[in-house]
């Protein structure tokens, strides 16, 4: 793989998508007692213009790439370990049924043309109980997507154990209660590619990412700080936009002239 | 009932893997924009019974409400769900086997720009939007409650003991159409990049949110290819219970790129290798390779042998 090498204008094709697939399913396997677990569910990022070229045949390169992971774990599985003949090999399989491969376009530019990323898990259905994080193998250069990684980790292992704060408002979709539970949170409409704690489900007066809230740890006390297009207002007063200002134990904060937050410490 | 926006509907229910049979029952009606979704409870065939005469009640009146064009959307809804809940308790009353027959559901109606959503029990109404999930019903339950309050996690609601426990339903007894504490009535903007989901709680017992965002979100235009794919993850988490997924899809609902979430395995080609280093990989540490390595070794050790001897 390739961190050494020099990164050339290369045609991505079908064989380079697949032999990637394998290799992603044999960097992943999840070893236990009695089977090795491999990644079934993939998403394959493109660059835009390779996944425009491809775009109308994805499913045959799906089929395909589908048979050939199928025939590599049967591989697996035929293969006997050489010295170790009479112990009991272990099986090789996957959660589901069968594979899910998704071909995406590259929206962040981190996908140069010809190259290929591959995202994969074990399984799309977490246990109810489970709230751990999934092992994240990255084995490639450092890039925008792996700060998401880390940063949806983050989110994953936060855990809904101390209510800090209440916010109460009222969007789109009727009322709302929101309980804060970390230390920093986002709060706007969100994106696809941008994700906020608290989405507000409202027009674009609101913009992507709002407002943010943060609380000292050692305090408890909490700091409110405007980014927006169309301004926050703390309990009437605009806020200057980038400056943090210290939150009142109950504030009503107006995000553009949209929607009011009801905003309440927890104690 | 008149709708401003378009939208694609598509359900699937099945058993799941521990009941006998399936006591969830479903209605959508794609020209008045109805969706229903009724889990019956009671066991079979009380619970059959129950939610089926709640789809048909509802049914009889909601179109009985069309031809007149009567009311409110709110009243609509309110007026169908308590004819449904008398009608069981009657039913229910007059019949032996089938006393305590009840039922919860969650029902949603189009009216124009907005989803009127009437509610009972502990079925579901998720709210899918740019990127993120919510539900918007309450659970008529004290694990939900408890759930709502901020109490328990959504992972401890999912494995409690007392999951199964609804305070609320339609059919125990007898209620007004304004009794406030038996139907919750929500309004929601319908926005076309929106879409909804109807559950019962066979779906959402064994799926957390996330999950069911994760899924929903691999929507390409076939919202009966969600259901079904939101039903089988059910079953393959344990499917204790009946499973029904209801859901629909505002005309400009796309899925999010939220796939760089954390990835058991990431791993990234830079660039093709040369071919020819598989190749010749292959050709000098190849099986055969050592093959033609032991043999030649063979010959070697051969010559020397019978040079010493010389």
């Amino acid at each position: 793989m390739a961190q050494n090498a020099k990164p050339q204008q290369a045609r991505i094709n079908g064989q380079i998508i697949i032999d990637q697939l394998v290799r992603n399913m044999e960097l992943g396997q999840f070893e236990m007692g009695y089977s090795v677990l491999v990644p079934c569910i993939f998403s394959v990022y493109l660059h835009p213009e390779d996944y425009k070229r491809l775009a109308n045949i994805q499913d045959l390169i799906k089929e395909d790439a589908g048979r050939a992971l199928a025939a590599r774990l049967t591989e697996w599985n035929a293969k006997q370990p050489l010295f170790k003949r009479g112990k009991k090999q272990k099986l090789y399989r996957i959660a589901r049924h069968d594979w899910w491969i998704e071909f995406f376009a590259d929206s962040e530019d981190v996908v140069p043309a010809g190259d290929v990323e591959i995202h994969s898990e074990l399984n799309d259905v977490p246990q109810p109980g489970y709230r751990g994080i999934k092992t994240t193998l990255i084995e490639r250069e450092t890039s925008v997507t792996e700060a998401r990684v880390a940063r949806d980790r983050t989110m994953t292992r936060r855990g809904a154990d101390q209510i800090f704060a209440e916010i109460r408002y009222e969007d789109d979709s009727g009322p709302q209660s929101y309980f804060v539970t970390q230390n920093e949170i986002t709060i706007g409409r969100g994106g696809h590619d941008l994700s906020v704690d608290l989405p507000l489900y409202t027009n674009d007066e609101v913009s992507r990412e709002h407002l943010r809230l943060r609380r000292d740890p050692a305090t408890g006390v909490f700091t409110v700080s405007d980014n927006s297009r169309n301004g926050t207002w703390l309990n009437g007063r605009k806020l200057a936009r980038g400056a943090e200002e210290t939150l009142p134990d109950r504030a009503r904060i107006q995000v553009a002239d949209v929607i009011t937050l009801s905003f309440e410490v927890k104690k | 009932m008149a709708a401003a926006v378009q939208w694609r509907s598509g359900v699937a229910t099945d058993t799941g893997l521990v009941r006998t049979s399936n006591e969830d029952r479903y209605w959508i009606d794609d020209d008045n924009g109805i969706f229903l979704v009724v889990d019956g409870v009671g066991g079979h065939p009380a619970g059959e019974t129950a939610a089926e005469t709640a789809v048909e009640v509802i049914r009889e009146e909601l179109q009985a409400d069309g031809e007149s064009a009567g009311g409110e959307a709110e009243q609509r809804v309110r007026r169908a769900i308590t004819a449904a809940n008398n009608r069981i308790y009657s039913t229910a009353h007059d019949s032996g086997d089938l006393r305590g027959m009840a039922c919860v559901l969650t029902l949603a109606v189009v009216d124009e720009a907005e989803v009127v959503i009437g509610h009972v029990g502990d079925s579901r109404l998720y709210l899918i939007w740019n990127g993120s999930i919510r539900k918007l019903t309450s659970d008529h339950s004290p694990v939900g409650e408890g759930e709502d309050a901020g109490e328990l996690t959504e992972e401890e609601a999912m494995l409690h003991p007392r999951r199964n426990e609804v305070f609320r339903d339609v059919g125990t007894r007898p209620r007004e159409a304004d009794d406030h504490s038996f139907i919750e009535i929500r309004r929601c903007h319908f926005k076309p990049e929106a879409a909804f989901l109807l559950c019962s709680d066979g779906l959402s017992d064994v799926l957390p949110s996330a999950a069911i965002r994760d899924i929903v979100e691999r929507y390409r235009g076939d919202a009966s290819q969600v259901a079904r794919e939101l039903v089988a993850a059910a079953n393959e988490a344990g499917g204790k219970d009946n499973i029904t997924a209801l859901f629909v899809a505002g005309s400009e609902f796309r899925p999010s790129l939220r796939e760089a979430r954390a990835r058991h395995a990431t791993t990234r080609m830079r660039a093709a290798q040369p071919a020819a280093t598989g190749a010749l990989r292959r050709l000098f540490a190849g099986r055969v390779a050592f093959l033609f390595y032991g043999v030649l070794l063979g010959i070697l050790l051969a010559t020397a042998l019978h040079a010493l001897k010389g």
